[in-house]
C-alpha cells in the first residue's frame, strides 16, 4: 500500500515525503501527491517534512485510502506543467474528457465505503484539508440524508439523540411542514 | 460501532456546516439538524444562516407573483392584491402550492380589513411591504402622496406584522418643497444585524434623499442625500419615469429614454450618479421603452449587468464600471419569436419578462416567463390578464441575517432562525420590538 512509483514518470521523479499514521506505519509518496493536503503542502514549505510527516489523527487504515486518492487526483492535476499543484476543480478543465469520466468512476467506487469508514475519511479531508476529497465525502453524506427522517439519519449514523422530549416536540410542533 | 457514534458527534462544527449547506431542500435541513444537538446548534447558527443565504448554486425558485386586483367600485378603498402561483409545468409549481398551503398571501391576519385593501408594494427576502390609502382621508390622500398611506411590512408565513410609522414630516415636505415628484418606499435587502429595514426615497427635480426606517430603533432617519447640480442632468423633470431595479446590494434607478443611472449602494447608503454611454444596440427607439432595461445581478456572485431587449434579442452588457459608464457585451439571447417581449422586473436570481402575443392585440392575457440568471434558461410561469408588477416576485428567499431576538427564550429564537435560515417560504421575524399580541 505504501510508496508511490507506478507508473507517472514525472511523479516517480519528483520528491518523496515519508506520511507516518497515527499507529505508526509509514507510507511514502511523492510530493505532487501530498500536496493535494493544503495542510502538508504548507508544512513542505515551511521546510518541517524531513524525517517524515507524523499524523497523530489518521489511522493506517484510512491514510492507505486517503493517498489512494490524492495518486488518483495528483495525476490528473500533473497533466498541466508547470501548475502550482494545488488541487482546485480547475485544474481539471484541460483534462481530457476520457480521463475525466475515468475519475468520476473512481470516485464513485472510493465512496463504496461503509459509513464509518465515510466518516472517518471526512474527519481525514478536513484535517489534512484536502478540498476535493471533502467535497466528495460531504456530498456523500449529505446525498445520503435527503429525503431522510430524523429517525432513518441517526439509525444510519449512529447518532445519539440527545434533544430532550420536550425539545423534539418543540421542534415538530413549529417545523411541522417539514415532516409531512 | 461505538467508533463510528463518537465520529459522527465529532465531526467538526465546519464540516457538518458544510454538509447542511448542500441539502437543497429546506425541508432536509430541518429534519437533519432535528435529530441531535450538534447539528441543531450547526443549522441555527448565524454563520450558517449567513452562508446559506450567500451560496451561490441556489438561485431562489420564484414561487409565483402578486396581481394587482382591479379597483373595487366603491371609491373608498384601494384595489388589493392577489398571489398568482407559478403554473404547471414551472419547476416551482410544487414549492408554489406548499406556500399557498402554508402562508397567507391574501394578508387577512393584517390590521382592521374593513378599512381598504392592502395593495403589495414591496417583495424582499420573503417580506412583503404593503400599503394602502386611508379610507378618511378621501381625496386629499392622492394629492400627498404615499405619506398618508398606512405601510405595513408582514410575514405571510407567520401572519406578523410591523406598522411602519408614517415617514416624518421633514422628508414627506420635500416632494412638496422640491417640486416633485416621487416618494416611494421600499424594502432594503437583508442587513446583517438583523434589523428590518424599508427605505423611504425622494426623487426631487434636483436631488434624491433617502430615509431609512430600522425596526431596532423603529424610527426614520436620514440615511443619504445626492444633489445632481452640475452633473449632465442636473434637474430631471420626469423622476416617475425611473424604474428602480435590484443587485449584489445596489438599488439601480434606469430611465428609458437618458443614459443615467443612478446607484445608491445600500452598504454605505451613498449615492452616485452616472452617465451611461450605452451600446449602440441601446439606442435603438425599441429600447426607449420603459421596460425594456434592466440592472440584474447575475451569475453566482450576482455582479450587475444591463438586460436590454429589443424585440426578441436579449442583450446582456456586464457593467465594467458604473462611474464611466463603460459595458461590456456578454451575450445575445434570442426569446421565443410570436411575442412582444417587456422587462418586467427581476428578484434575486430570476428576471421577469412579459410576453404578449403580438398576433392578437385584441388579447389582454399575457405570458409571464421567468430566466434563471446563472442559467439564462427560459421558464414560462403563468397566464394572467393582470400586470404583474415590478418587485413584485414572490421567491424562495434565502434566510434573514437576523437572530430573531423574540422573546420566547433561546431555544425558541433559535428554531425560528433554523425556520428563517432553511425554508424556502419561510421569511423574516422582525417582531421583535413590536409585541405580537398586536395582531
Amino acid at each position: 500500500m505504501a510508496s508511490a512509483g507506478s507508473g507517472d514518470e514525472k511523479a516517480a521523479a519528483a520528491a518523496m515525503i515519508t506520511l507516518i499514521s497515527s499507529d505508526n506505519e509509514k507510507f511514502e509518496v511523492t510530493e505532487a501527491t501530498a500536496t493535494l493536503s493544503q495542510t502538508i503542502r504548507h508544512m513542505i514549505e515551511d521546510g518541517c517534512t524531513d524525517g517524515g510527516v507524523p499524523l497523530p489523527n489518521v489511522t493506517s487504515k484510512i491514510l492507505a485510502r486517503v493517498i489512494e486518492y490524492c495518486k488518483k487526483h495528483a495525476t490528473a492535476a500533473a497533466g498541466e506543467e508547470g501548475s502550482s499543484s494545488s488541487f482546485s476543480d480547475a485544474a481539471f478543465l484541460e483534462v481530457d474528457r476520457a480521463f475525466l469520466e475515468e475519475l468520476e468512476e473512481f470516485d464513485d467506487a472510493f465512496l463504496e465505503v461503509d459509513r464509518a469508514t465515510l466518516f472517518d475519511l471526512i474527519l481525514a479531508a478536513n484535517y489534512l484539508d484536502i478540498k476535493g476529497l471533502l467535497n466528495l465525502t460531504c456530498q456523500k453524506v449529505a446525498d445520503s440524508v435527503k429525503g431522510k427522517t430524523p429517525e432513518q439519519i441517526r439509525e444510519m449514523y449512529n447518532i445519539v439523540n440527545d434533544l430532550t422530549p420536550e425539545e423534539e416536540a418543540e421542534i415538530r410542533r413549529e417545523t411541522q411542514w417539514a415532516f409531512e | 460501532m461505538a467508533a463510528t457514534e463518537a465520529a459522527a458527534r465529532e465531526l467538526p462544527d465546519a464540516v457538518t456546516e458544510d454538509i447542511l449547506l448542500r441539502l437543497d431542500a429546506g425541508a432536509d435541513v430541518v429534519r437533519a439538524s432535528a435529530t441531535c444537538r450538534a447539528y441543531r446548534r450547526v443549522a441555527c447558527d448565524l454563520s450558517f444562516l449567513r452562508r446559506v443565504r450567500l451560496r451561490p448554486p441556489h438561485p431562489p425558485p420564484v414561487l409565483g407573483a402578486f396581481v394587482a386586483e382591479p379597483l373595487l367600485g366603491d371609491g373608498g378603498g384601494t384595489a388589493g392584491s392577489r398571489f398568482h402561483p407559478a403554473a404547471p409545468p414551472h419547476p416551482s409549481v410544487s414549492a408554489a402550492l406548499t406556500v399557498a398551503r402554508a402562508a397567507d398571501l391574501a394578508f387577512s391576519f393584517l390590521p382592521d380589513p374593513a378599512g381598504g385593501a392592502w395593495r403589495v408594494r414591496d417583495v424582499r427576502d420573503g417580506r412583503v411591504l404593503l400599503s394602502r390609502s386611508l379610507r378618511r382621508a378621501g381625496a386629499g390622500a392622492a394629492a400627498a402622496g404615499n405619506n398618508s398611506d398606512d405601510f405595513v411590512v408582514c410575514d405571510p408565513l407567520h401572519r406578523r406584522y410591523v406598522q411602519i410609522p408614517h415617514v416624518p414630516d421633514g422628508l414627506a415636505d420635500s416632494p412638496r418643497r422640491y417640486g416633485a415628484l416621487e416618494l416611494e418606499l421600499f424594502l432594503a435587502p437583508a442587513a446583517a444585524d438583523s434589523a428590518l429595514q424599508v427605505i423611504a426615497n425622494a426623487l426631487c427635480a434636483r436631488k434624491m434623499e433617502t430615509l431609512v426606517f430600522s425596526s431596532a430603533t423603529g424610527e426614520w432617519r436620514h440615511a443619504a442625500m445626492f444633489n445632481f447640480n452640475g452633473g449632465r442632468y442636473a434637474r430631471i423633470r420626469d423622476p416617475a419615469s425611473f424604474v428602480r431595479h435590484y443587485a449584489n446590494g445596489c438599488f439601480y434607478w434606469t430611465h428609458h429614454n437618458r443614459d443615467a443611472i443612478i446607484v445608491l449602494d445600500t452598504r454605505t447608503m451613498e449615492f452616485s450618479f452616472s452617465t451611461v454611454y450605452r451600446p449602440s444596440a441601446l439606442r435603438l427607439p425599441e429600447c426607449r421603452r420603459r421596460q425594456s432595461l434592466a440592472v440584474v445581478g447575475a451569475g453566482g456572485d450576482g455582479e450587475p449587468c444591463l438586460v436590454a431587449v429589443v424585440g426578441i434579442r436579449m442583450s446582456v452588457y456586464w457593467l465594467q464600471s458604473v462611474y464611466y459608464g463603460t459595458w461590456r457585451h456578454e451575450k445575445t439571447i434570442l426569446l421565443p419569436e410570436g411575442y412582444h417581449w417587456y422587462v418586467m422586473g427581476a428578484s434575486e436570481g430570476v428576471l421577469l419578462l412579459r410576453g404578449r402575443h403580438s398576433q392578437s392585440e385584441e388579447t389582454a392575457d399575457s405570458q409571464y416567463f421567468t430566466m434563471d440568471l446563472q442559467t439564462w434558461s427560459l421558464e414560462w410561469m403563468c397566464t394572467t390578464d393582470h400586470t404583474i408588477m415590478l418587485n413584485h416576485l414572490y421567491a424562495k428567499h434565502p434566510p434573514p441575517l437576523s437572530p430573531p431576538s423574540i422573546s420566547d427564550g433561546e431555544k425558541h429564537t433559535c428554531w425560528f432562525s433554523l425556520l428563517l435560515a432553511v425554508s424556502f417560504y419561510f421569511t423574516y421575524i422582525y417582531c421583535h420590538l413590536f409585541s405580537l399580541s398586536a395582531v
